[in-house]
């Protein structure tokens, strides 16, 4: 609880505030003009103690920093961007193209938990390396390679089951995109996986894949290095687990996913 | 304090329109984001929690009636997300749970901020509702713990200027969370 002033008093004492002092309200109950006296921290301030706890609990809701927070600026592309994909809609952003090249470079996951939540420069780097619409067109040639594939598997397998994943990129690597194919096999659900963007990890790091239900409960479906000719599998059906994503992770012994989401992407039945 | 989609929007947001997505979540993704944070705790639990939230809503829209305010619908799907992700966490750390004693207080409570969910979602609902001089005067108050002399001092502004705003905004708090009264957990 925040320490409020023991010496405030309710009287104005020359404030210019052009709007006039709510303090004179003659409407005001004289029981709800001290709630809120005491609420504004005044001392000395008489209530009945349920008032006094109820108001309490109000003030520590109000000293509760997460109360205040306010959400990552990305935050928003990935709730557009995990929506999209699920209803199959390529996302639309007016942001200019990004024409850097990908940053192939080692990511620092270390670094990446410990970094604090909502500091400046994090936001900065973040508007910097806001999501580009570059992906969409990616998106649109993986989703043509999606049915291509779809369609041979059909003229080769005859009626094989297939799912399919449009995957977008989140904040963490906004260069990425990529699209996989899940196929029924007597074994489980084959899934091929082909991202672009990502950069290699080595040395303890790596990505993993999972498919996530509406409860949120996540299935581990592998891991590799890089993206390309990713092949995995699942012992659960893509119709239950809707949801694929893509973490970078690293052999620290903690199986539980690291939740830094690279790809996301919604499965669709073809 | 409320807020209501019309039937186009509603359609588009069912139909995973970006932008009437993204215009879903400016309205109350703040919203979300604080009651997970205020839950959950972790930055990265409250991300996951909103995207979930945002995504169990995108896909109950057709539940929706056009013209009814989203946020008591949304907080429901914001406290059950955030219990679900809770709850997920406890197991994923089962792996040690034979070494902690039946009786261990981690095993038999919840967190004492799940019971606040509502309460949480209306006060940050009725904060978005300040004009900014008056909300930055109650976080200054609250949130750092200053005195009515000190925000004067911080925001350079007389005195009497900040008990006013701050009579003012607290009496405003108190109004819009009346409904709230002896109903705090």
């Amino acid at each position: 609880m925040a320490d409020h002033d023991s010496s405030v008093d309710t009287s104005d004492d020359g404030g210019d505030d052009p709007r006039d002092d709510p303090r004179d309200d003659p409407r005001d109950d004289p029981r709800d003009a001290a709630r809120i006296d005491y609420l504004t921290g005044a001392a000395g301030v008489e209530l009945t103690a349920a008032d006094r706890a109820e108001l309490d609990d109000l003030r520590a809701l109000l000293a509760d920093p997460h109360l205040w927070a306010e959400p990552p600026a990305e935050l928003e592309n990935s709730v557009v961007a995990l929506i999209a994909a699920e209803a199959g809609t390529a996302p639309i952003d007016t942001a200019p193209i990004d024409t850097r090249p990908i940053d192939t470079a080692p990511i620092d996951l270390a670094a990446a938990r410990d970094r604090p939540p909502n500091s400046g420069s994090r936001r900065r780097q973040d508007q910097a390396r806001r999501w580009r619409p570059r992906p969409a067109l990616l998106l649109a040639a993986a989703a043509v390679v999606a049915v291509v594939v779809s369609a041979v598997l059909l003229l080769q397998g005859g009626s094989a089951r297939t799912f399919d994943v449009a995957l977008a990129p989140t904040d963490l690597v906004p260069a990425a995109v990529g699209s996989a194919t899940m196929t029924k096999t007597d074994s489980g659900w084959k899934i091929h996986l082909e991202a672009t963007g990502l950069p290699r990890l080595d040395g303890g790091q790596f990505y993993q894949a999972w498919l996530r239900n509406a409860d949120g409960v996540q299935v581990p479906i592998g891991t590799f290095n890089e993206g390309t000719d990713v092949t995995l599998w699942a012992g659960v059906s893509p119709a239950d687990f809707p949801t694929m994503t893509v973490t970078q992770e690293q052999a620290d012994g903690d199986q539980r996913s690291s939740g830094l989401s690279v790809l996301v992407g919604g499965a669709h039945q073809n | 304090m409320s807020q209501v989609l019309s039937r186009d929007e509603l359609d588009r947001f069912r139909a995973g329109d970006a932008d009437a997505v993204r215009s879903v979540y400016r309205e109350y993704g703040r919203l979300v984001y604080a009651v997970a944070r205020n839950q959950l705790g972790s930055p990265q639990l409250a991300e996951e929690s909103t995207q979930q939230t945002f995504l169990k809503a995108w896909r109950a829209a057709a539940t929706v009636d056009p013209g009814r305010d989203l946020a008591p619908w949304l907080a429901t799907i914001a406290r059950r997300t955030a219990i679900d992700i809770h709850r997920q966490e406890l197991r994923q750390r089962a792996s040690a749970l034979d070494d902690v004693p039946a009786a261990h207080p981690a095993l038999v409570q919840q967190p004492e901020s799940i019971g606040r969910t509502y309460d949480a979602w209306q006060v940050r609902l009725a904060l978005d509702e300040l004009p900014a001089d008056e909300r930055e005067i109650v976080q200054l108050q609250h949130l750092e713990g200053l005195t009515q002399a000190a925000v004067a001092h911080r925001l350079n502004m007389p005195i009497g200027t900040v008990k006013s705003r701050s009579f003012r905004a607290h009496k405003k708090l108190a109004g819009l969370l009346g409904h709230l009264r002896d109903g705090f957990d």
